[in-house]
C-alpha cells in the first residue's frame, strides 16, 4: 500500500515528466526497470505511477480547464512572444493557449500587459492583420472582446459551433492584456476588469 | 441580479429540506453550490448576513464569518474603498509576484475573495512569464 507521501511524489513526478522534465522521465524509466527486476519498493511505486497515469490520462490537445501547467513548448512560445512582441510572434500567441491552457493565456496576457507597447485598438488591428483567413481574424477579434469569459464555457461554446478555438484564445490573451493595462489607470472602473472585484470595492 | 437571488432562494429551500436529514453534515454539495454563488457574485449585504446566520446554525462558522465580512465590505467608508482600489491598481501594475500575493492575502482576510483571486491569477502569470523571459 503506497503512503500519502509516495502518492504525492508519484503525482509530482508524472506532472514534471509531462511538462518536459527529462530527469523526471528518466526516473520513471528507472523505477520501471527496477520493478521488472523484482525490487519490491519499485514494484509498488511503478504500480502507483501506472494507476495515476490511467486515472489522469495526458491530454495534449487544447487545454482550457484552468488546471493545466505550461509545458516546455509553451515556455518557448512565451519566450518568443517576449522577445519579438505580438505582431512578429503571432504564431507563438496561437500556440500558447494550446500548450499552456488557461495558465498560458494568463501568462501571455501578463507578459503583453507588462511589455513596452500599450495595447491600443491600432495594435490589436496590426496583430490581426497577420492572420490570413477572414474567419480566423473574426474569431481573434471575438476573443479580444470576450476575454473576460470563463475559458471552459467558451471552449464548449466554440466546439458546439465547430469554430477553431486557437484564434479566439489568442485574442483572449490580447484582450486580457488590454484589460490589465486599463485597470491600472487612475480612476479605472475595476468592475469592467472583474465584476466581483469591483463589487467588493464598492462599485 | 434577480436570477442569482432566485437560485439562492431555491437552493436555500432545498437546503432546509435536506438539512433535516443532514444536520451538521458539514459542507455538503448543495451547501457548496449556494456558498460559491454567494461569494462569487455581487449580492445584497442583508441577504449575505441572513445566509451567514444559516451557515452558522449548521456549524459552518468559517463560511458564515466570510459572508459577514463580505457584507461589511460594502459598508466601508468611501475613502477606505478608494484606498483599497488604489492598492488593487498598484498591485496589478507590480512586477513582483511576492508583493502581489501579499496584497492578495490581505484582501482575502477582509473577505474580498474576488480581488484576491484576480491578484493571485496575475501573480501566477508574472511567475510563469518570468520563467520564459
Amino acid at each position: 500500500m503506497a503512503s500519502v507521501e509516495m502518492q504525492k511524489a508519484a503525482a509530482e513526478l508524472i506532472e514534471r515528466s509531462r511538462a518536459g522534465d527529462q530527469n523526471a522521465t528518466a526516473m520513471i524509466i528507472e523505477i520501471r526497470r527496477a520493478a521488472l527486476r523484482g525490487v519490491k519498493k519499485a514494484q509498488i511505486g511503478f504500480d502507483l505511477l501506472r494507476r495515476l497515469v490511467e486515472a489522469n490520462p495526458h491530454r495534449p490537445e487544447i487545454r482550457l480547464d484552468g488546471s493545466d501547467r505550461m509545458g516546455a513548448e509553451g515556455y518557448e512560445a512565451l519566450g518568443a512572444l517576449a522577445k519579438r512582441g505580438p505582431i512578429l510572434a503571432l504564431a507563438a500567441l496561437v500556440i500558447i493557449p494550446s500548450t499552456g491552457g488557461e495558465d498560458g493565456i494568463t501568462a501571455a496576457a501578463v507578459l503583453l500587459a507588462n511589455g513596452p507597447q500599450p495595447i491600443t485598438k491600432r495594435l490589436v488591428s496590426d496583430i490581426a492583420a497577420g492572420i490570413d483567413e477572414t474567419q480566423h481574424r473574426k474569431l481573434f477579434f471575438y476573443g479580444v472582446q470576450c476575454c473576460g469569459l470563463d475559458g471552459r464555457s467558451l471552449a464548449d461554446e466554440l466546439s458546439g459551433r465547430g469554430d477553431e478555438p486557437l484564434f479566439v484564445h489568442a485574442g483572449r490573451c490580447v484582450g486580457l492584456a488590454r484589460s490589465i493595462q486599463r485597470v491600472r489607470l487612475p480612476n479605472s472602473r475595476i468592475s469592467a476588469f472583474n465584476v466581483s472585484a469591483g463589487w467588493e470595492l464598492g462599485e | 441580479m434577480l436570477l442569482p437571488v432566485a437560485v439562492i432562494l431555491l437552493g436555500s429551500g432545498t437546503w432546509y429540506a435536506v438539512s433535516k436529514r443532514t444536520k451538521n453534515a458539514g459542507m455538503t454539495a448543495e451547501r457548496k453550490v449556494i456558498f460559491d454563488q454567494l461569494i462569487n457574485q455581487p449580492q445584497d449585504p442583508d441577504l449575505l448576513r441572513e445566509m451567514a446566520d444559516v451557515f452558522d446554525k449548521h456549524g459552518l462558522k468559517e463560511q458564515g464569518a466570510l459572508l459577514r465580512k463580505r457584507a461589511n465590505l460594502r459598508e466601508l467608508p468611501p475613502e477606505t474603498k478608494e484606498t483599497h482600489k488604489q492598492i488593487f491598481r498598484e498591485a496589478m501594475a507590480s512586477k513582483d509576484p511576492a508583493y502581489v500575493l501579499g496584497i492578495a492575502v490581505a484582501f482575502d482576510k477582509q473577505g474580498a475573495t474576488g480581488n484576491a483571486a484576480a491578484l493571485r491569477k496575475y501573480a501566477a502569470g508574472l511567475k510563469t512569464s518570468a520563467k520564459a523571459a
